[in-house]
């Protein structure tokens, strides 16, 4: 076929593309696909490590921390509840005592000018209420004790009317007296219970001794729970009633709460030891109850729940942090397998789109193999008829080699298709090497191009750029793509026509122009012009499998062709190829 | 009177062919394959076919205007004029003219509507010549029919009172008949 005549004026332009986009990954893209993988991977792990520890932690602050103050709040409270009762049970034990010596006044008897006998009979009395009562006195409103009796009979006559507890009883409205402890004559400690009443006009005071071990022993019942220790002191601090273990009676107490103060809780230091202190003031004594208890003891449970919570919260945290790096580790792997594939099925899409363009060959292939075919055939024909008798032709070595020859020329010709088409369909991985474009263009065109071209009078023009980036090509591949570009360029010349090669950078892309001053394109043919087996060259000549081959290369690089033709006056190729490498430029801009 | 020519002259028009033009089947044979071209034109002359080679559809039409042509094979897949335009050309111009497409091409249809009614028949290529013989010989039948104007059943009872029913001496009488006008 040969090229048509020019009809057409003005410009065209095509450019090829191919339904699917070739793309062989090359290692460095996945290298960075994994080390963006593993950035991510982190990121992630971080993120969800911060988002479920930090709630976490702090809730588990919080509730600690109001757990704490409540837990506290609540020992304080227990230690106070066994303060107030024991005080109930003090204060009550007191009442009694003050009523047992009351009720002697009232007793079937009773003298103010008792016997020894009368006594006697009042001190049992007492007794038989309980035994710490020690001794009973009767004080005449003189101060002096009229009765006596008890272990210190030479205390009778004894003039009470200076001491202190006397005049302040005789004064106060209250009718009765409990005195701070005090060793006495009988240098055992002992509180003195003085109670007044009113006869013929003037006060009668009786007056007895109590020993405070029953006390003591309330003080001691409330200790076994929980290292607990229960002291009383008066108004100066002194230990009125305390256990040996903990102190010695009238000696300074280690805690004294000041006087007439409200019932309280609070935290103190004895020797260095953080304790619990509760107090309460007895109702009918000038008294303070306290309850010291370790700071341990008292908030043991309470270190124990909270240990508990902190261990709880610890292995939470731990639980979720393995949960969460198993997980986001399972996701990414399956991650980088779908990746993988991806990579996989685009490699794979890449073959199925060269064999879809082979299917699309198939049509054109049966009608270029089927011509040389039919002409074996025929020829094959014609010599079994001169051999044929009944025709009567001549059959001589030379009539016969020379259909031979026709023969050989129609299978070369076959031959060259299936070659091409082999090329085309074969699955070979590009080499990619640093190339550069303008020394493979120069490969290409020296040597027998150029002394084709100058035989013919075709002038070639090199306009390559020195600045050209190097690209990763497989030179191979782009030799055949610059030859096929050159070979249709030369076929469309006629003598004194130009062929130019330029090379040049434009936004991201090498641009390779292969242009000549020929015969141009129609527009009718430049939109086949990509089409396997579309040819404008004679019959036998050309195989319209060129720029299919080529356009299919380039793609694979990642670039395009272009073509641009005027009839009458020229077509031009040019091929884009991004600079940066695969994959870093996106593709399709900058054209119409 | 027919019947009696066909009868006595069977040696007597062998001799005859290679001298008359008109005494042949002239068929028209447009491929732009030169090679093709060729050799099927000897081959088909050998075999007592006045063949006109023409290797493009325009110059197939020239020559159809020049000479009588019995029957026509064009190549589908052509340059320029295509084999479709040849024969809507020809069907055009001289109705009666038989034609036989031949492709190699997948994508040609044989059934397209206002081809294949105009079409004798269909053949792919490569196709031996045994089977391009009987074909030309009843598209022949076929120009003789539309010539003549005869019904498909009388030429039948004409053909078949012939006793050689080789196709030379069908293609033979079929020449006398169109001869005969």
């Amino acid at each position: 076929m040969s090229r048509p005549e020019a009809k057409h004026s003005g410009s065209n332009q095509r450019v090829g593309n191919n339904p699917a986009t070739a793309d062989s990954t090359s290692a460095p893209h996945q290298e960075s696909v994994r080390f963006y993988h593993r950035r991510l991977k982190q990121g992630i792990l971080l993120c969800l490590l911060i988002t479920y520890l930090i709630p976490i932690v702090a809730i588990t602050a919080y509730f600690n921390y109001k757990f704490n103050s409540n837990m506290r709040e609540s020992s304080k409270l227990q230690l106070t509840a066994v303060a107030e009762s024991q005080r109930n049970t003090i204060d009550l034990f007191m009442q009694k005592r003050i009523v047992n010596v009351f009720n002697l006044f009232h007793m079937k008897g009773f003298s103010l000018e008792p016997s020894r006998d009368d006594m006697h009979a009042y001190l049992e009395n007492l007794i038989r209420s309980d035994d710490a009562f020690v001794d009973v006195g009767l004080i005449n409103p003189e101060g002096i004790q009229a009765g006596y009796a008890g272990p210190y009979p030479h205390l009778r006559g004894k003039d009470y009317s200076e001491e202190k507890w006397y005049t302040d009883l005789v004064r106060q409205p209250e009718s009765y007296i409990v005195t701070d402890l005090y060793l006495g004559l009988r240098k055992h400690p002992h509180f003195t219970i003085g109670v007044k009443q009113l006869m013929d006009g003037d006060y009668y005071v009786i007056r007895t001794s109590v020993y405070p071990d029953k006390l003591e022993d309330f003080l001691r019942a409330i200790n076994h729970s929980k290292q607990a220790r229960g002291f009383l002191v008066n108004r100066e601090g002194i230990y009125q009633v305390v256990v040996p273990e903990f102190g010695t009676l009238l000696e300074p107490a280690p805690y004294a709460p000041e006087a007439g103060s409200q019932a309280d809780v609070g935290v103190i230091k004895v020797n260095g030891n953080s304790m619990l202190a509760a107090h309460t003031w007895l109702k009918e004594v000038p008294w303070c109850l306290v309850m010291l208890q370790p700071e341990a003891v008292a908030f043991e449970e309470m270190y124990v729940i909270r240990n508990t919570m902190i261990i709880g919260a610890a292995i939470l945290v731990l639980v979720i942090m393995v949960f969460i790096w198993i997980v986001v580790n399972r996701l990414f792997s399956r991650a980088q397998a779908v990746e993988e594939e991806k990579v996989e099925l685009k490699s794979q899409l890449y073959h199925a789109h060269k064999l879809v363009s082979v299917g699309q060959l198939a049509g054109g292939v049966a009608h270029e193999i089927n011509n040389p075919l039919a002409i074996i055939e025929s020829e094959a024909g014609i010599i079994r008829d001169m051999l044929d008798p009944e025709l009567g032709l001549e059959a001589s070595p030379d009539a016969i080699v020379k259909e031979l020859d026709e023969i050989d020329k129609a299978v070369n010709r076959a031959k060259g298709i299936t070659q091409k088409i082999l090329s085309f369909v074969r699955k070979t991985d590009p080499k990619l090497v640093e190339s550069d474009i303008n020394q493979l263009l120069e490969e290409v065109v020296s040597g027998v191009k150029e002394q084709e071209f100058k035989v013919s009078d075709i002038r070639l023009v090199k306009e390559f750029d020195p600045a050209l980036p190097k690209l990763q090509l497989d030179p191979d591949l782009m030799r055949q793509v610059f030859l096929n570009l050159l070979n249709n360029a030369s076929d469309a010349v006629d003598k004194g026509d130009t062929i130019t090669l330029k090379t040049e950078t434009e936004k991201g892309f090498v641009k390779i122009i292969v242009a000549d001053t020929g015969k141009g394109l129609s527009a009718d043919q430049l939109e086949k012009i990509f089409m396997p087996f579309f040819t404008t060259k004679k019959v036998g000549k050309g195989t319209g499998l060129g720029l299919p081959i080529s356009l299919n290369i380039v793609e694979g690089f990642g670039g395009r062709i272009t073509v641009e033709s005027t009839p009458g006056t020229g077509t031009a190729f040019t091929i884009f190829l991004p600079a940066a490498g695969r994959g870093g430029t996106s593709r399709g801009e900058g054209e119409n | 009177m027919i019947f009696g020519k066909t009868h006595s002259h069977g040696g007597f028009l062998l001799e005859e062919v290679f001298v008359l033009n008109d005494k042949k089947i002239n068929v028209l044979l447009v491929d732009d394959e030169e090679a093709l071209l060729d050799s099927m034109r000897r081959r088909l002359q050998f075999r007592d076919f006045n063949v006109i080679a023409a290797s493009s559809g325009k110059k197939a039409l020239e020559i159809a205007r020049e000479n009588p042509v019995d029957v026509a094979i064009v190549d589908i897949k052509m340059p320029g004029m295509s084999g479709r335009d040849v024969l809507l050309a020809l069907k055009e111009e001289y109705p009666w003219v038989e034609v036989i497409i031949l492709t190699g091409h997948g994508s040609f249809s044989p059934e397209e509507e206002g081809i294949a009614e105009k079409m004798h028949s269909c053949l792919g290529k490569p196709c031996d010549l045994a089977t391009l013989q009987q074909v030309l010989t009843d598209a022949y039948k076929k120009t003789v029919m539309n010539r003549r104007e005869i019904a498909p059943q009388e030429m039948d009872a004409m053909l078949n009172s012939a006793e050689k029913k080789s196709p030379d001496a069908v293609l033979k009488q079929l020449k006398e008949l169109d001869v005969d006008r």
